[in-house]
């Protein structure tokens, strides 16, 4: 366990970092993927057509990543090909959350012109989505990512903790058998 | 199937959750006053090692620097990732209420550390505030979250649950 706790910590440390400094470039490529937008360090600019410019701190959408990171750290995926689709998955949301912070930005945030284009439901889904997922979502979804990548190795709903040996009987899941 | 079931009931118990947490009614009567506990028990262990701490509401204030506790700084969401998270593994209703129990405890506990060195780094590192606020607790909290659970799934795996593997 207590390796498993230096592990995590390791893992976040040098995610920290990464996402530190890779943040501006991170943003660069998130921008282009989203269009109407540009990088502007930590955040980013969103110019859409006959819309008033807004900024999103974009940066504050990505950084499950380190949560990732330490788990993946302390209990690593066994098959490279898992983790790979997990952190693309992980990726893919980020986009997602992108997207959901510029609607709830131009729902609530344009003042006037937010009223004239978004309905009142509009506005109360997208601030709703974007709440969700910063404040515990996107963690939720680091967590199901690296669950779905270690396979076997995680919590294992429905077996049980200890290995059995061989001939070792299980009386009470042979009496829940009869 | 066990594992996806897990996962689907998982997130869709985190969703109705968080969910409810925009609800006015709940913020005002349940979020706000459980924030404003926070923050005097916060400023209460903060004024040990700082003096002249103030707490009004869920502002904790001295002359070096100022938080206001918010939704993403209380705890409440992590407390409901462990809640969401206990509640959809498949534990007899006694482990279930055990795991809320201590989890909740736990990440109140953390929580609580969290906030008096989020001040303390305020006070003394004002540069470093946003980045520990940020990705440095907010990652160790839910850390926090997902180390206790799955310490607790270890111990809550149904006795008879290899006949059903």
């Amino acid at each position: 366990m207590l390796r498993a706790a230096l592990s995590f910590i390791a893992g976040a440390a040098v995610a920290v970092a990464i996402w530190w400094y890779a943040t501006p470039a991170y943003n660069v490529l998130l921008s282009r993927i989203v269009g109407h937008a540009e990088a502007s360090d930590r955040a980013i600019k969103v110019s859409r057509p006959d819309a008033p410019q807004i900024q999103i701190p974009a940066d504050e959408l990505t950084y499950n990543i380190i949560l990732f990171a330490g788990l993946a750290a302390a209990v690593p995926p066994r098959r490279i090909e898992r983790l790979l689709a997990a952190i693309v998955v992980l990726l893919g949301f980020h986009v997602l959350a992108l997207l959901a912070a510029i609607e709830a930005t131009y729902a609530t945030r344009a003042g006037a012109w937010s009223t004239a284009h978004y309905s009142a439901l509009a506005q109360d889904f997208w601030n709703s989505v974007n709440f969700i997922y910063r404040i515990g979502g996107m963690f939720a979804i680091a967590f199901v990512c690296w669950y779905a990548a270690i396979g076997a190795r995680g919590p294992q709903p429905g077996t049980s903790k200890k290995p059995v040996r061989a001939g070792q009987d299980r009386p009470r899941a042979a009496k829940s058998r009869r | 199937m066990p594992r996806v079931r897990f996962v689907v009931v998982f997130l869709i118990l985190l969703a109705v959750f968080e969910f409810t947490l925009l609800i006015d009614v709940v913020d005002r009567d349940v979020v706000i006053p459980i924030t404003n506990a926070i923050a005097i028990v916060s400023g209460a262990v903060i004024r040990v090692v700082q003096p002249g701490v103030h707490v009004i509401g869920t502002t904790i204030s001295a002359p070096c620097f100022a938080v206001d506790i918010r939704n993403g700084c209380n705890g409440v969401e992590a407390t409901l990732f462990v809640v969401a998270a206990v509640l959809a593994f498949p534990a007899s209703l006694g482990r279930k209420l055990i795991g809320v129990i201590i989890g909740t405890a736990l990440i109140q506990l953390a929580n609580l550390v969290r906030v008096v060195t989020l001040f303390l780094i305020g006070c003394h590192r004002r540069s470093w505030f946003e980045t520990f606020h940020l990705a440095v607790w907010q990652t160790a909290i839910f850390a926090v979250a997902v180390g206790f659970f799955i310490l607790w799934s270890r111990r809550s795996v149904p006795a008879n649950a290899a006949s059903r593997a």
